[in-house]
């Protein structure tokens, strides 16, 4: 849906963007996080053809995106790190302009207009935009990017402006979507990520440092760890003894490295000797703690 | 396409017509208009009120007498009021939108960055047209109810109007033009100003001051005595300047629409 090919971008004498690759497939959810100041948004913004890159091709659905140039920008909708909208206008008169914008009937406008406010939450908003909070002005920027049900959704730290409680609508409506669109979205809020999304990429020093699916980023760095907890520290004591590359946790617990086929082997040990266990687990690296692993200082 | 540019108009009518600056304009140029007539009116007043005081001074005066031509000329002399007022209430249409990044969704949903400019150059145009002829239509009813315009001074008060009329066009274009050139309203006052200061200094060379727009920035000329006789003449007189700021307006718009199309209005 997108992709991304040695992409450069420089402002002075700062490089901010040093060669960047990446692709994200049809109907993921793809997060993209990275430090403040990684990027992250001159990135979205190079996608947009609003910032000019210095090097590198941006495909968006196999058409090429120039700086200046809005054509590529008819299949995207884009929800801006802090969206302003115009005050003056009521919300179902900005989505009415949007709609114009995008070529939409009038017909289709409105319904489509009051289908996005009930979702997200601004159906009973008459009054005009100028005093909106910053999470109105959040929900309503996620309407009008979603208004010509574009191919693809960029929203730039969709969740960091919102309550609890808007969060979690916010990426509700994000992973509803996902069956019509394909979803872009950047933030330091891992947990968001941990919650919707089906790909990820860590954005460090200018250049992904790790990207993949979720699951697959998980077990890539995930070690092979695992452990066994026995219900006695007796089978904990033979499970050492039997294999010399266990270490004891604690009295009951063990810890094992390596991959599958030694995870049968120690269950098969278990079973014959009948010891009995009160788990196996696979230790999961949290995307917390890659990311910290990725973007820590050498 | 065009669909587009009529919505895009509408939304900047919307703008100026709810937050009250179209009304605010619309009656300082009927307040400005209404001066002129008044003004002439009074002028008599003022000096039979004033004539004890300067009997015993000493000064001998003459009442002027008042007639259609003194409205009119204060109406050249005024010209540039409601202009000025336009340009300072309505020249932030392009900068405060840099500003307040409001442009970010528009063009990201494809709006062409031309049609952003062909449309607040039109409400420019259209509310300052609105203006202009407020100021002219209040001027020209209140000088008919008092004194009543012959023909002959008519002729040249729509040669005026209309004149003036082409330099303040000039003014939009160099308005609209520096909007685009300028993320800062500063920038454009600051740009704007100049190009009239250079063109004053320029214009102190006879042979120069005779094709600058701004010759035809003051039309009060056709008024004058000297004009009267040689009045053929003095339309002669002024149709190079006229060309030059035609030209110079065409340019300009097609200078807009080109640097529009690169510029960052995010
Ligand atoms: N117009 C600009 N001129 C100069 N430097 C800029 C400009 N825009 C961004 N930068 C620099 O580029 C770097 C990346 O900025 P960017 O806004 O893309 O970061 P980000 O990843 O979106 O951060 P955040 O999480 O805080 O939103 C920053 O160091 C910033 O100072
Ligand atoms: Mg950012």
């Amino acid at each position: 849906m997108l992709s991304i090919e040695g992409l450069y971008k420089r402002f002075g004498d700062k490089e901010v963007i040093k060669g960047l690759n990446f692709h994200v497939p049809k109907n993921s959810i793809y997060g993209f996080v990275g430090t403040n100041g990684a990027g992250k948004t001159t990135t979205m913004k190079m996608v947009l053809g609003l910032l000019a890159a210095d090097a590198g091709t941006i495909l968006v659905d196999g058409e090429r995106v120039t700086y200046g140039n809005t054509d590529t920008n008819r299949g995207i909708g884009y929800l801006p790190d802090v969206p302003e909208f115009y005050s003056f206008l009521t919300t179902r008169e900005y989505l009415a302009l949007c709609g114009k914008i995008c070529g939409l009937s009038d017909k289709t406008t409105k319904t489509r207009s009051e289908e996005l406010l009930k979702r997200v939450g601004l159906a009973g908003e008459k009054h005009r935009i100028k005093g909106f909070s910053r999470g109105m002005k959040q929900r309503l920027g996620i309407a009008q990017a979603l208004i010509n049900r574009p191919k693809l959704l960029i929203c730039d730290e969709p969740t960091s402006a919102l309550d609890p409680v808007g969060r979690k609508e916010i990426l509700d409506i994000l992973k509803e979507v996902r069956e019509e669109t394909t979803v872009l979205f950047s933030t330091h809020i891992l947990s968001d990520v941990e919650r919707i999304c089906t790909d990820v990429a860590f954005l460090k020093d200018g250049v992904i440092a790790l990207e993949g699916n979720i699951d697959q980023v998980r077990t890539l760095k995930n070690n092979g760890e695992f452990l066994v907890e026995t219900l006695s520290p007796t089978g904990a004591e033979a499970l050492c003894a039997h294999f010399p590359k266990a270490k004891a946790s604690d009295a009951q617990t063990v810890t094992f490295t390596g991959n599958d086929d030694e995870m049968l082997s120690v269950m098969a040990f278990l079973s014959e000797n009948n010891i009995p266990v009160l788990k196996v687990e696979r230790a999961e690296t949290s995307l917390e703690d890659l990311f910290m692993e990725v973007t820590k200082h050498e | 396409m065009n669909n587009v540019l009529f919505a895009w108009i509408r939304k900047e009518f919307t703008d100026v017509w709810r937050n009250g600056r179209l009304i605010i304009f619309l009656i300082v140029c009927f307040g400005i208009g209404l001066m002129n007539p008044i003004t002439a009116k009074l002028t008599p007043m003022l000096i039979e009120m004033m004539q004890d005081q300067m009997k015993e001074m000493g000064i001998v005066y003459d009442p002027p007498t008042i007639t259609a031509l003194t409205s009119w000329e204060q109406f050249a002399k005024n010209i540039w009021i409601p202009l000025l007022v336009f340009v300072l209430m309505f020249g932030n249409i392009f900068t405060k939108e840099y500003g307040a990044h409001t442009l970010t969704p528009m063009v990201t949903k494809g709006l062409k960055k031309t049609t952003v400019l062909w449309g607040k150059a039109f409400l420019l145009i259209l509310l300052w047209t609105a203006g202009y002829t407020v100021y002219f239509g209040v001027t020209l009813m209140y000088t008919e109810y008092y004194w009543g315009t012959e023909a002959e001074l008519m002729g040249r008060v729509w040669d005026m109007t209309a004149m003036f009329y082409l330099y303040s066009l000039f003014i939009l274009t160099l308005l609209v033009f520096f909007s685009v050139l300028w993320r800062e309203y500063s920038g454009v006052l600051v740009s704007m100003a100049a190009i009239l200061g250079a063109e004053m200094i320029f214009g102190m060379i006879p042979k120069v001051t005779k094709v600058l727009p701004g010759r035809i920035s003051s039309p009060g000329l056709l008024l004058q005595k000297g004009y009267e006789e040689r009045y053929e003449y003095a339309l002669r007189d002024f149709a190079v300047p006229f060309a030059v700021t035609l030209a110079v307006i065409v340019t300009l718009f097609v200078l807009s629409a080109i640097l529009m199309k690169r510029k960052s209005v995010d």
